[in-house]
Protein backbone atom coordinates (compact mmCIF):
# COMPACT_ATOMS: atom_id res chain seq x y z
CA UNK A 1 0.00 0.00 0.00
CA UNK A 2 1.44 3.00 -1.00
CA UNK A 3 1.80 5.88 1.60
CA UNK A 4 -0.53 8.73 2.20
CA UNK A 5 1.57 11.54 1.14
CA UNK A 6 2.62 9.81 -2.62
CA UNK A 7 -1.42 9.21 -2.86
CA UNK A 8 -2.43 13.09 -2.19
CA UNK A 9 0.62 14.24 -4.28
CA UNK A 10 -0.23 11.87 -7.19
CA UNK A 11 -3.84 13.04 -6.34
CA UNK A 12 -2.87 16.95 -7.11
CA UNK A 13 -0.96 16.13 -10.03
CA UNK A 14 -4.07 14.58 -11.66
CA UNK A 15 -6.01 17.68 -11.17
CA UNK A 16 -3.48 19.92 -11.95
CA UNK A 17 -2.94 17.95 -15.39
CA UNK A 18 -6.39 17.62 -15.73
CA UNK A 19 -6.43 14.19 -16.51
CA UNK A 20 -8.87 13.25 -19.22
CA UNK A 21 -10.68 10.33 -17.17
CA UNK A 22 -10.95 12.94 -14.61
CA UNK A 23 -12.19 15.82 -16.08
CA UNK A 24 -14.24 13.49 -17.79
CA UNK A 25 -16.52 12.68 -14.50
CA UNK A 26 -16.46 15.93 -12.75
CA UNK A 27 -18.05 17.21 -15.76
CA UNK A 28 -20.87 14.32 -16.18
CA UNK A 29 -21.29 14.51 -12.19
CA UNK A 30 -21.61 18.51 -12.28
CA UNK A 31 -24.11 18.12 -15.44
CA UNK A 32 -26.13 15.12 -13.71
CA UNK A 33 -26.48 17.01 -10.34
CA UNK A 34 -27.10 20.41 -12.23
CA UNK A 35 -29.84 19.30 -14.58
CA UNK A 36 -31.45 17.30 -11.41
CA UNK A 37 -31.34 21.12 -9.61
CA UNK A 38 -33.28 22.55 -12.88
CA UNK A 39 -35.80 20.27 -13.13
CA UNK A 40 -36.52 19.86 -9.38
CA UNK A 41 -36.34 24.12 -9.20
CA UNK A 42 -39.20 24.07 -11.65
CA UNK A 43 -41.46 21.31 -9.87
CA UNK A 44 -40.00 22.97 -5.92
CA UNK A 45 -40.17 26.63 -6.20
CA UNK A 46 -44.11 26.39 -7.31
CA UNK A 47 -45.16 23.53 -4.81
CA UNK A 48 -43.36 25.71 -2.17
CA UNK A 49 -44.97 28.41 -2.41
CA UNK A 50 -48.44 27.25 -3.11
CA UNK A 51 -48.09 25.55 0.13
CA UNK A 52 -46.61 28.43 2.05
CA UNK A 53 -49.24 30.54 0.86
CA UNK A 54 -52.85 28.95 0.30
CA UNK A 55 -54.53 27.13 3.12
CA UNK A 56 -56.25 23.98 1.89
CA UNK A 57 -57.06 20.56 3.10
CA UNK A 58 -54.62 18.23 3.01
CA UNK A 59 -51.81 21.43 3.16
CA UNK A 60 -50.55 19.87 6.64
CA UNK A 61 -50.42 16.18 5.22
CA UNK A 62 -48.46 17.34 2.23
CA UNK A 63 -46.06 19.52 4.33
CA UNK A 64 -45.44 16.62 6.66
CA UNK A 65 -45.10 14.10 3.64
CA UNK A 66 -42.52 16.59 1.95
CA UNK A 67 -40.77 16.72 5.44
CA UNK A 68 -40.44 12.93 5.80
CA UNK A 69 -39.06 13.16 2.55
CA UNK A 70 -36.02 15.26 2.77
CA UNK A 71 -34.41 12.36 4.95
CA UNK A 72 -35.19 10.00 2.20
CA UNK A 73 -32.88 7.11 1.78
CA UNK A 74 -31.08 7.43 -1.63
CA UNK A 75 -30.68 3.61 -1.55
CA UNK A 76 -34.10 2.93 -1.24
CA UNK A 77 -34.91 5.88 -3.93
CA UNK A 78 -32.30 3.49 -6.20
CA UNK A 79 -34.08 0.49 -5.44
CA UNK A 80 -37.49 1.32 -6.54
CA UNK A 81 -36.26 3.30 -10.06
CA UNK A 82 -34.53 0.05 -10.48
CA UNK A 83 -37.51 -2.01 -10.52
CA UNK A 84 -38.93 0.39 -11.99
CA UNK A 85 -36.69 0.97 -15.11
CA UNK A 86 -35.38 -2.91 -15.29
CA UNK A 87 -36.73 -4.89 -18.72
CA UNK A 88 -39.22 -6.24 -16.58
CA UNK A 89 -40.46 -3.61 -14.46
CA UNK A 90 -43.55 -0.97 -15.58
CA UNK A 91 -41.16 1.82 -17.31
CA UNK A 92 -38.58 -0.58 -18.76
CA UNK A 93 -39.54 0.47 -22.33
CA UNK A 94 -38.14 3.38 -22.05
CA UNK A 95 -34.60 2.26 -22.05
CA UNK A 96 -33.41 4.37 -18.65
CA UNK A 97 -31.49 2.06 -16.67
CA UNK A 98 -28.28 2.16 -16.43
CA UNK A 99 -28.12 6.30 -18.46
CA UNK A 100 -27.19 9.29 -16.66
CA UNK A 101 -30.73 9.94 -17.28
CA UNK A 102 -31.60 7.66 -14.37
CA UNK A 103 -29.47 9.13 -12.03
CA UNK A 104 -31.16 12.51 -13.40
CA UNK A 105 -34.06 10.91 -12.16
CA UNK A 106 -32.96 9.72 -9.21
CA UNK A 107 -31.39 13.30 -7.86
CA UNK A 108 -34.17 15.37 -8.75
CA UNK A 109 -36.73 12.53 -6.49
CA UNK A 110 -33.82 12.81 -3.53
CA UNK A 111 -33.94 16.62 -3.27
CA UNK A 112 -37.46 18.18 -4.69
CA UNK A 113 -38.86 17.62 -1.27
CA UNK A 114 -36.02 19.61 0.27
CA UNK A 115 -35.88 22.63 -2.19
CA UNK A 116 -40.08 22.41 -1.97
CA UNK A 117 -40.29 22.04 1.72
CA UNK A 118 -37.48 25.39 1.84
CA UNK A 119 -39.39 26.77 -0.25
CA UNK A 120 -42.57 26.58 1.77
CA UNK A 121 -41.11 27.65 5.16
CA UNK A 122 -39.41 30.77 3.62
CA UNK A 123 -42.26 32.11 1.62
CA UNK A 124 -45.20 31.33 4.29
CA UNK A 125 -42.56 33.63 6.62
CA UNK A 126 -42.80 36.30 3.94
CA UNK A 127 -46.70 35.98 3.42
CA UNK A 128 -47.39 35.86 7.09
CA UNK A 129 -45.10 39.13 7.36
CA UNK A 130 -47.35 40.83 5.02
CA UNK A 131 -50.75 38.91 5.28
CA UNK A 132 -52.57 41.81 7.31
CA UNK A 133 -50.85 44.57 4.75
CA UNK A 134 -52.43 42.12 1.56
CA UNK A 135 -55.87 41.98 3.31
CA UNK A 136 -55.95 45.56 3.84
CA UNK A 137 -54.86 45.97 0.02
CA UNK A 138 -57.57 43.62 -1.22
CA UNK A 139 -54.68 41.38 -2.84
CA UNK A 140 -55.94 38.11 -3.83
CA UNK A 141 -53.10 35.58 -3.18
CA UNK A 142 -52.39 34.66 -6.59
CA UNK A 143 -51.08 38.30 -7.06
CA UNK A 144 -48.70 37.69 -4.55
CA UNK A 145 -46.56 34.90 -5.62
CA UNK A 146 -44.27 36.13 -8.05
CA UNK A 147 -43.40 39.20 -6.27
CA UNK A 148 -43.08 37.43 -2.80
CA UNK A 149 -40.53 34.52 -4.71
CA UNK A 150 -38.83 38.00 -6.13
CA UNK A 151 -38.21 39.07 -2.36
CA UNK A 152 -37.27 35.61 -0.81
CA UNK A 153 -34.75 34.95 -4.14
CA UNK A 154 -31.75 34.91 -2.11
CA UNK A 155 -33.24 32.47 0.55
CA UNK A 156 -34.76 30.91 -2.19
CA UNK A 157 -31.14 30.53 -3.99
CA UNK A 158 -29.52 28.89 -0.93
CA UNK A 159 -32.14 26.30 -1.09
CA UNK A 160 -31.26 25.58 -4.15
CA UNK A 161 -27.29 25.14 -3.44
CA UNK A 162 -28.95 23.08 -0.38
CA UNK A 163 -30.60 20.68 -3.09
CA UNK A 164 -27.16 20.81 -4.83
CA UNK A 165 -25.09 19.91 -2.53
CA UNK A 166 -27.33 16.83 -1.55
CA UNK A 167 -27.42 15.95 -4.91
CA UNK A 168 -24.02 15.96 -6.25
CA UNK A 169 -23.19 14.21 -2.82
CA UNK A 170 -25.08 11.52 -3.29
CA UNK A 171 -23.95 7.71 -3.99
CA UNK A 172 -26.42 5.46 -3.30
CA UNK A 173 -29.39 5.94 -5.65
CA UNK A 174 -27.14 6.71 -8.69
CA UNK A 175 -24.96 3.64 -8.59
CA UNK A 176 -27.72 1.37 -8.57
CA UNK A 177 -29.60 2.97 -11.44
CA UNK A 178 -26.58 4.40 -12.88
CA UNK A 179 -24.19 1.43 -13.13
CA UNK A 180 -20.86 3.01 -12.49
CA UNK A 181 -20.47 2.07 -16.58
CA UNK A 182 -16.77 3.77 -17.63
CA UNK A 183 -17.42 6.82 -19.99
CA UNK A 184 -20.83 6.74 -19.60
CA UNK A 185 -22.49 7.12 -16.19
CA UNK A 186 -19.06 7.23 -13.92
CA UNK A 187 -19.80 10.31 -11.63
CA UNK A 188 -17.10 11.43 -8.99
CA UNK A 189 -19.04 9.46 -5.92
CA UNK A 190 -19.59 6.25 -7.71
CA UNK A 191 -16.33 6.10 -8.83
CA UNK A 192 -14.63 7.11 -5.25
CA UNK A 193 -16.34 3.93 -4.01
CA UNK A 194 -15.28 1.71 -7.22
CA UNK A 195 -11.48 3.01 -7.46
CA UNK A 196 -11.33 3.24 -3.36
CA UNK A 197 -12.24 -0.65 -3.99
CA UNK A 198 -9.67 -1.32 -6.76
CA UNK A 199 -7.06 0.35 -4.72
CA UNK A 200 -6.50 2.98 -7.21
CA UNK A 201 -6.20 5.73 -4.53
CA UNK A 202 -4.77 8.34 -6.37
CA UNK A 203 -8.07 8.60 -8.58
CA UNK A 204 -10.36 8.60 -5.93
CA UNK A 205 -8.54 11.25 -4.08
CA UNK A 206 -8.50 13.46 -6.69
CA UNK A 207 -12.02 12.99 -7.00
CA UNK A 208 -12.73 13.51 -3.09
CA UNK A 209 -10.33 16.56 -2.87
CA UNK A 210 -12.61 17.82 -6.35
CA UNK A 211 -15.86 16.72 -4.66
CA UNK A 212 -14.69 18.75 -1.07
CA UNK A 213 -13.50 21.43 -3.06
CA UNK A 214 -17.25 21.87 -4.96
CA UNK A 215 -19.00 21.35 -1.34
CA UNK A 216 -17.02 23.87 0.30
CA UNK A 217 -17.59 26.44 -1.88
CA UNK A 218 -21.38 25.93 -2.16
CA UNK A 219 -21.06 25.92 2.07
CA UNK A 220 -19.20 29.81 1.26
CA UNK A 221 -21.34 30.82 -1.28
CA UNK A 222 -24.55 30.01 1.20
CA UNK A 223 -23.10 31.56 4.12
CA UNK A 224 -22.10 34.73 1.95
CA UNK A 225 -25.89 35.30 0.81
CA UNK A 226 -26.91 34.67 4.23
CA UNK A 227 -24.34 37.43 5.36
CA UNK A 228 -25.37 39.94 2.48
CA UNK A 229 -28.54 38.91 3.41
CA UNK A 230 -28.71 39.99 7.04
CA UNK A 231 -26.22 42.65 6.15
CA UNK A 232 -29.12 43.75 3.93
CA UNK A 233 -31.51 43.67 6.56
CA UNK A 234 -29.68 46.08 8.78
CA UNK A 235 -29.21 48.88 6.75
CA UNK A 236 -33.13 48.96 5.76
CA UNK A 237 -33.65 48.00 9.40
CA UNK B 1 -61.11 61.56 -7.74
CA UNK B 2 -64.99 61.06 -7.30
CA UNK B 3 -67.17 64.39 -6.66
CA UNK B 4 -70.21 62.36 -5.11
CA UNK B 5 -69.92 59.66 -2.99
CA UNK B 6 -71.31 56.40 -3.83
CA UNK B 7 -70.62 54.48 -0.85
CA UNK B 8 -72.18 56.53 1.79
CA UNK B 9 -74.01 57.00 4.20
CA UNK B 10 -72.17 53.76 6.59
CA UNK B 11 -74.99 51.99 8.84
CA UNK B 12 -73.68 49.70 11.02
CA UNK B 13 -76.63 48.09 12.87
CA UNK B 14 -76.10 45.64 16.07
CA UNK B 15 -72.70 45.17 14.76
CA UNK B 16 -70.89 42.93 17.71
CA UNK B 17 -67.66 40.81 17.47
CA UNK B 18 -66.53 38.18 19.80
CA UNK B 19 -63.21 36.33 20.31
CA UNK B 20 -62.48 33.76 22.33
CA UNK B 21 -65.81 34.43 24.73
CA UNK B 22 -64.45 38.10 24.72
CA UNK B 23 -67.23 40.96 23.09
CA UNK B 24 -64.84 42.85 21.67
CA UNK B 25 -67.11 45.32 19.83
CA UNK B 26 -70.50 45.35 21.54
CA UNK B 27 -73.70 46.08 19.80
CA UNK B 28 -72.65 48.90 17.70
CA UNK B 29 -74.79 51.33 16.04
CA UNK B 30 -73.66 54.10 13.89
CA UNK B 31 -74.81 56.06 10.85
CA UNK B 32 -71.97 57.77 9.26
CA UNK B 33 -72.53 59.98 5.96
CA UNK B 34 -70.12 61.69 3.45
CA UNK B 35 -69.13 65.06 5.41
CA UNK B 36 -66.27 65.78 6.37
CA UNK B 37 -63.72 63.65 8.22
CA UNK B 38 -64.79 61.01 11.32
CA UNK B 39 -62.25 60.31 13.60
CA UNK B 40 -62.63 57.22 15.84
CA UNK B 41 -61.06 58.30 19.40
CA UNK B 42 -60.85 56.05 22.68
CA UNK B 43 -57.75 54.54 24.72
CA UNK B 44 -55.83 51.43 23.69
CA UNK B 45 -58.04 48.94 23.87
CA UNK B 46 -61.11 50.37 23.01
CA UNK B 47 -62.19 48.71 19.77
CA UNK B 48 -61.09 51.55 17.49
CA UNK B 49 -58.68 49.48 14.98
CA UNK B 50 -61.29 46.36 14.95
CA UNK B 51 -63.84 48.55 14.41
CA UNK B 52 -61.70 49.80 10.92
CA UNK B 53 -60.91 45.82 10.82
CA UNK B 54 -64.79 45.16 10.58
CA UNK B 55 -65.68 47.86 8.42
CA UNK B 56 -62.93 47.23 5.14
CA UNK B 57 -64.07 43.27 5.58
CA UNK B 58 -60.44 42.46 6.57
CA UNK B 59 -62.37 40.77 9.68
CA UNK B 60 -65.97 39.26 9.50
CA UNK B 61 -68.94 40.19 12.31
CA UNK B 62 -69.68 38.04 15.10
CA UNK B 63 -73.71 39.67 14.51
CA UNK B 64 -75.01 42.31 12.83
CA UNK B 65 -74.45 44.37 9.47
CA UNK B 66 -72.43 47.07 7.81
CA UNK B 67 -74.02 48.59 5.11
CA UNK B 68 -72.27 50.79 2.30
CA UNK B 69 -74.87 52.68 0.78
CA UNK B 70 -77.89 50.11 1.56
CA UNK B 71 -75.70 47.55 -0.15
CA UNK B 72 -73.31 44.88 1.72
CA UNK B 73 -70.25 44.71 -0.88
CA UNK B 74 -68.12 41.93 -0.91
CA UNK B 75 -64.36 42.02 0.29
CA UNK B 76 -61.41 42.96 -1.93
CA UNK B 77 -63.59 46.37 -2.91
CA UNK B 78 -61.00 49.05 -3.70
CA UNK B 79 -62.91 52.00 -3.75
CA UNK B 80 -62.28 51.48 0.20
CA UNK B 81 -58.71 50.79 1.75
CA UNK B 82 -57.39 50.74 4.93
CA UNK B 83 -54.09 52.09 6.02
CA UNK B 84 -52.25 50.34 8.54
CA UNK B 85 -50.75 51.22 11.66
CA UNK B 86 -47.27 49.26 10.46
CA UNK B 87 -47.41 49.11 6.57
CA UNK B 88 -45.17 46.42 5.12
CA UNK B 89 -43.69 46.98 1.34
CA UNK B 90 -42.03 44.14 -0.78
CA UNK B 91 -38.30 44.65 -0.80
CA UNK B 92 -38.45 46.43 -4.02
CA UNK B 93 -38.86 50.47 -5.30
CA UNK B 94 -41.53 53.10 -4.32
CA UNK B 95 -42.21 52.80 -7.64
CA UNK B 96 -43.23 49.02 -8.08
CA UNK B 97 -45.25 48.73 -4.46
CA UNK B 98 -47.38 51.37 -5.82
CA UNK B 99 -47.48 49.53 -9.39
CA UNK B 100 -48.05 46.29 -7.53
CA UNK B 101 -51.37 48.16 -6.11
CA UNK B 102 -52.54 49.28 -9.65
CA UNK B 103 -52.04 45.54 -10.71
CA UNK B 104 -53.84 44.10 -7.69
CA UNK B 105 -56.69 46.34 -8.17
CA UNK B 106 -57.01 45.77 -11.91
CA UNK B 107 -56.66 49.56 -12.31
CA UNK B 108 -56.71 50.11 -16.13
CA UNK B 109 -53.16 50.28 -17.87
CA UNK B 110 -53.59 53.37 -19.57
CA UNK B 111 -54.76 54.78 -16.29
CA UNK B 112 -51.94 53.86 -14.01
CA UNK B 113 -48.96 56.02 -15.36
CA UNK B 114 -51.14 59.38 -14.50
CA UNK B 115 -52.50 58.19 -11.41
CA UNK B 116 -48.84 56.38 -10.31
CA UNK B 117 -47.12 59.91 -11.06
CA UNK B 118 -50.15 61.51 -9.31
CA UNK B 119 -49.49 59.59 -6.27
CA UNK B 120 -45.48 60.65 -6.13
CA UNK B 121 -46.38 64.00 -6.66
CA UNK B 122 -48.95 64.41 -3.74
CA UNK B 123 -47.00 62.26 -1.67
CA UNK B 124 -43.94 63.68 -2.30
CA UNK B 125 -42.28 60.83 -3.56
CA UNK B 126 -41.44 61.61 -6.72
CA UNK B 127 -37.27 62.15 -5.72
CA UNK B 128 -37.75 58.53 -3.80
CA UNK B 129 -39.22 56.97 -6.66
CA UNK B 130 -36.45 54.34 -6.99
CA UNK B 131 -35.54 53.92 -3.48
CA UNK B 132 -36.12 50.67 -2.01
CA UNK B 133 -39.47 50.87 -0.06
CA UNK B 134 -37.89 49.32 3.54
CA UNK B 135 -34.93 51.82 3.49
CA UNK B 136 -37.12 55.07 3.84
CA UNK B 137 -38.03 56.53 7.42
CA UNK B 138 -41.16 56.19 8.98
CA UNK B 139 -42.94 59.02 7.68
CA UNK B 140 -41.94 58.50 4.55
CA UNK B 141 -43.12 54.93 4.53
CA UNK B 142 -46.57 56.17 5.74
CA UNK B 143 -46.94 58.60 2.87
CA UNK B 144 -46.01 56.06 0.57
CA UNK B 145 -48.64 53.88 2.41
CA UNK B 146 -51.26 57.04 1.64
CA UNK B 147 -49.86 57.02 -2.01
CA UNK B 148 -51.06 53.76 -2.08
CA UNK B 149 -54.47 54.82 -0.90
CA UNK B 150 -54.17 57.46 -3.46
CA UNK B 151 -53.49 55.70 -6.77
CA UNK B 152 -56.67 53.16 -5.65
CA UNK B 153 -58.81 56.26 -6.12
CA UNK B 154 -60.63 55.69 -2.71
CA UNK B 155 -64.21 56.96 -1.83
CA UNK B 156 -63.86 56.23 1.59
CA UNK B 157 -59.74 55.76 3.43
CA UNK B 158 -59.78 53.98 6.99
CA UNK B 159 -56.79 54.95 8.44
CA UNK B 160 -55.14 53.23 11.73
CA UNK B 161 -53.60 55.24 13.89
CA UNK B 162 -51.30 55.60 10.97
CA UNK B 163 -48.85 58.39 12.47
CA UNK B 164 -48.38 56.81 15.74
CA UNK B 165 -44.78 56.14 15.55
CA UNK B 166 -44.33 59.76 13.69
CA UNK B 167 -42.49 63.04 14.95
CA UNK B 168 -44.54 66.61 14.94
CA UNK B 169 -43.17 67.40 11.53
CA UNK B 170 -43.79 64.07 9.60
CA UNK B 171 -47.39 64.03 11.05
CA UNK B 172 -47.83 67.65 9.86
CA UNK B 173 -46.74 66.68 6.57
CA UNK B 174 -48.75 63.22 6.80
CA UNK B 175 -51.81 65.82 7.44
CA UNK B 176 -51.34 67.80 4.66
CA UNK B 177 -51.84 64.81 2.32
CA UNK B 178 -54.83 63.82 3.95
CA UNK B 179 -56.16 67.13 3.72
CA UNK B 180 -56.18 66.40 -0.45
CA UNK B 181 -58.23 63.39 -0.01
CA UNK B 182 -60.51 65.46 1.92
CA UNK B 183 -60.55 67.91 -0.76
CA UNK B 184 -61.12 65.05 -3.46
CA UNK B 185 -64.61 63.96 -1.73
CA UNK B 186 -62.53 61.07 0.12
CA UNK B 187 -64.00 60.40 2.98
CA UNK B 188 -61.64 59.60 5.72
CA UNK B 189 -62.55 57.75 8.88
CA UNK B 190 -59.51 57.79 11.27
CA UNK B 191 -58.48 55.87 14.97
CA UNK B 192 -56.20 58.45 16.78
CA UNK B 193 -56.04 58.60 20.47
CA UNK B 194 -53.93 61.77 20.24
CA UNK B 195 -56.32 64.55 21.06
CA UNK B 196 -54.58 67.50 19.38
CA UNK B 197 -54.47 65.56 16.08
CA UNK B 198 -58.20 64.66 16.57
CA UNK B 199 -58.69 68.42 16.75
CA UNK B 200 -56.63 69.44 13.78
CA UNK B 201 -58.84 66.54 11.39
CA UNK B 202 -62.00 66.06 12.79
CA UNK B 203 -65.05 67.42 11.74
CA UNK B 204 -67.06 64.70 13.41
CA UNK B 205 -66.11 62.37 16.54
CA UNK B 206 -67.11 58.90 17.52
CA UNK B 207 -65.57 58.25 20.60
CA UNK B 208 -65.08 54.28 21.77
CA UNK B 209 -64.33 52.83 24.90
CA UNK B 210 -64.46 48.85 26.12
CA UNK B 211 -66.21 47.94 22.51
CA UNK B 212 -68.81 50.18 22.94
CA UNK B 213 -69.29 53.48 20.58
CA UNK B 214 -70.71 56.09 23.73
CA UNK B 215 -70.74 59.18 21.45
CA UNK B 216 -71.10 60.21 17.88
CA UNK B 217 -71.08 64.21 17.22
CA UNK B 218 -69.57 67.18 15.93
CA UNK B 219 -66.44 68.00 16.93
CA UNK B 220 -66.97 71.04 18.73
CA UNK B 221 -68.98 69.69 20.25
CA UNK B 222 -68.07 67.08 21.86
CA UNK B 223 -64.43 68.59 22.39
CA UNK B 224 -66.21 71.86 24.48
CA UNK B 225 -69.08 69.53 26.25
CA UNK B 226 -68.75 65.71 26.32
CA UNK B 227 -71.52 63.95 26.98
CA UNK B 228 -69.77 60.40 28.52
CA UNK B 229 -68.12 60.29 31.44
CA UNK B 230 -65.53 57.95 30.16
CA UNK B 231 -65.26 60.94 26.93
CA UNK B 232 -64.53 63.35 29.73
CA UNK B 233 -61.74 61.64 31.87
CA UNK B 234 -60.07 60.44 28.11
CA UNK B 235 -60.33 64.11 27.02
CA UNK B 236 -58.93 65.13 30.77
CA UNK B 237 -56.58 62.49 30.53
CA UNK B 238 -57.39 60.49 32.99
CA UNK B 239 -56.69 57.08 32.82
CA UNK B 240 -59.61 54.80 32.03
Amino acid sequence: MQDSSSIFLTAFQLIAELDSDLVEIVLLSLQVSLTAVLISTIIAIPVGAVLGTYNFRGRGFIIGVLNALMGLPPVVVGLMLYLMFSRSGPLGDLNLLFTSKAMIIAQTILITPIIASLTQQTIEDLYHHHAEQFKALGAATHKTLLPLLWDARTSLFTALLAGFGRASAEVGAVIIVGGNINHVTRVMTTTIALETSKGNLELAMALGIILLTISFSVTCLMMLIRHHQSDRKLRLA
Amino acid sequence: MPNTNRHLPLTIKNLEYRHHRSTLIKQINLHVDSNGNSIILGHNGAGKSLLLKLLHGVINPTSGKIEWNGSIPASNQYWRTLLLQKPTFFQRSVQYNLEFVLHVAGMPVAQRKDLLQQALDICGLTDLAEHNANSLSGGQQQRLSLARAWVLQPDVLLLDEPTVALDPPASQVFENILYQFKQSHTKVLMTTHDLAQAKRLADEIIFMDKGEVLEQRDATEFFSAPDSVAAQNFLQGKLA
